[in-house]
């Protein structure tokens, strides 16, 4: 297992720091690039981002996941604020009170390397047009009516389509919802 | 959205599902208060961590997207080294913390300690790993020094001779410089290189990085020439990792140095043959 360089981080070590973007700039690329498509605002966003991780990386805790979540965690919040402040997508119309940008928990759990794992194996096991619909709009940031268009489906179905993916990966890899409760 | 004709559980699980890719509205996050209760943030935390889990998969597998543009990795380098400059509270480490040795150009703006100089005439400081160590009683010339330096160096050494060019501060100075991309450490010499005041303003080192765009060359830190001295050895700390340095310029700029310079003023370049 890798060790997390992030406590190094924290403390300023030159060598983490740059181990650090060489280990993670890919990912939070790839995040960026496949949520905000445009180039120049993709870059922008990877900086943003990195700035961030500087500024929290003492907040890491080891214990409550991994390394590689914790950066995926705070960046797809970012790249999730950016298009909710650049993009009012067409369902969003009836927004009359803007939702406060999302706050990053140092005490939230973090998916750890099992979770990463069964992801890994589930999204591969998805059948294919589910797992493109719930890419194009989990990885990609496509609205239902994109990603409608996009596969050439009718919305209800990209809906259908979406909606039982997230279902699947969210009741099967997530830590704590094995079991779901009932809404009383 | 119409909620009157969905089952609680099923409207639950849509929110939670459209939480995986997008941020609730707050009339949405109040009604999933209402359909879940106490259990809210687990479940929140959990559509959390699967969403996260399933985006890393996706991007792991995805051979589509470019590798992150050089330009792009380059300035993530550079800012860090200016986010950690301008934050005392995350202060880069020497390499030795605590050590009284190794303070390299740049080591004065971020720890307030003077910067390592050892002239020729007071070689008084031990030094590391490949380097030979010295005693406070050691005084060795620069030309000692350098020549132990190189005798226990990483195979890797570049060893290169300062060339220098039109400014006032460098007419007749000349010098070398040591580095090892391997070992992220080097020494710089200076013969002849003209005496600062550090009020006005500092020799800042550059280091050009084979592997990243030469627009952005990764800041070596600034650094003082004390007066009086003819023959001056300094330990090169850069902030932030170069993978393979070819070339080396010092630039005089304002006290501190700069994130990135207008190379107005060069008065040394060095420069691995092509």
């Amino acid at each position: 297992m890798t060790p997390p360089l992030l406590p190094s981080v924290a403390l300023g070590d030159n060598q983490a720091i740059s181990a650090c973007i060489d280990r993670y700039s890919g990912l939070v690329w790839s995040l960026a690039r496949r949520f905000l498509r445009d180039l120049g605002t993709a870059e922008d966003a990877v900086q943003e981002i990195f700035v961030e991780i500087w500024k929290v990386a003492s907040r890491f805790d080891p214990d409550k996941g991994s390394e590689v979540a914790f950066i995926a965690t705070l960046t797809r919040r970012r790249l999730i604020d950016r298009v909710r402040r650049q993009v009012r997508r067409p369902e969003d119309h009836t927004i009359v009170e803007e939702p406060e940008a999302t706050e990053w928990l140092p005490e939230q759990e973090l998916a750890g390397r099992e979770d990463l794992e069964r992801a890994k194996q589930l999204v591969a096991s998805l059948q294919p047009q589910q797992r493109e619909a719930v890419e194009l709009s989990l990885y990609h940031g496509l609205t239902h009516n994109e990603v409608s268009t996009r596969m050439e489906i009718p919305l209800g179905t990209a809906k259908s389509l979406i909606r039982r993916g997230l279902d699947q990966i969210r009741s099967r890899v997530a830590t704590n919802t094995a079991s779901l409760p009932s809404p009383s | 959205m119409n909620t009157s004709s969905s089952q609680p559980t099923e409207r639950r699980d849509q929110l939670l599902a459209d939480s995986m890719v997008r941020t609730l509205l707050p009339e949405e996050l109040r009604e999933l208060e209402e359909l879940a209760g106490a259990e809210t943030d687990t479940l929140m935390k959990s559509a959390e961590q699967a969403a996260v889990s399933a985006a890393i998969a996706f991007a792991e597998m995805d051979s589509e997207v470019n590798p992150v543009p050089e330009s792009l990795q380059a300035r993530l380098y550079q800012q860090a080294a200016t986010h950690f400059a301008q934050n005392p509270q995350q202060q880069p480490m020497s390499l030795e913390q605590g050590s009284e040795i190794l303070l390299g150009p740049g080591s004065e703006r971020r720890t307030g300690l003077s910067p390592w100089v050892l002239t020729a005439a007071a070689g008084i400081l031990a030094l590391i790993g490949w380097l030979p160590r010295l005693t406070s009683t050691d005084a060795l010339s620069g030309e000692e020094l350098l020549q132990g330096l190189v005798a226990q160096a990483p195979t890797d050494l570049l060893r290169l001779d300062w060339t220098a060019l039109e400014d006032p501060s460098s007419i007749g100075a000349s010098g070398e410089i040591l580095w090892s991309d391997s070992e992220q450490r080097g020494y710089m010499r200076f013969r002849g290189l003209a005496a600062n005041d550090s009020a006005q303003s500092q020799y800042q080192l550059w280091i050009f990085d084979d592997k990243t765009d030469t627009k952005y060359p990764v800041d070596g830190g600034v650094f003082d020439i004390p007066a009086g001295n003819n023959d001056v050895v300094i330990a090169i700390d850069p902030k932030i990792r170069v993978k393979q340095a070819f070339q080396f310029a010092i630039t005089v700029e304002k006290p501190g140095g700069v994130v990135v310079s207008k190379r107005e003023r060069i008065p040394l370049l060095a420069a691995a043959p092509s």
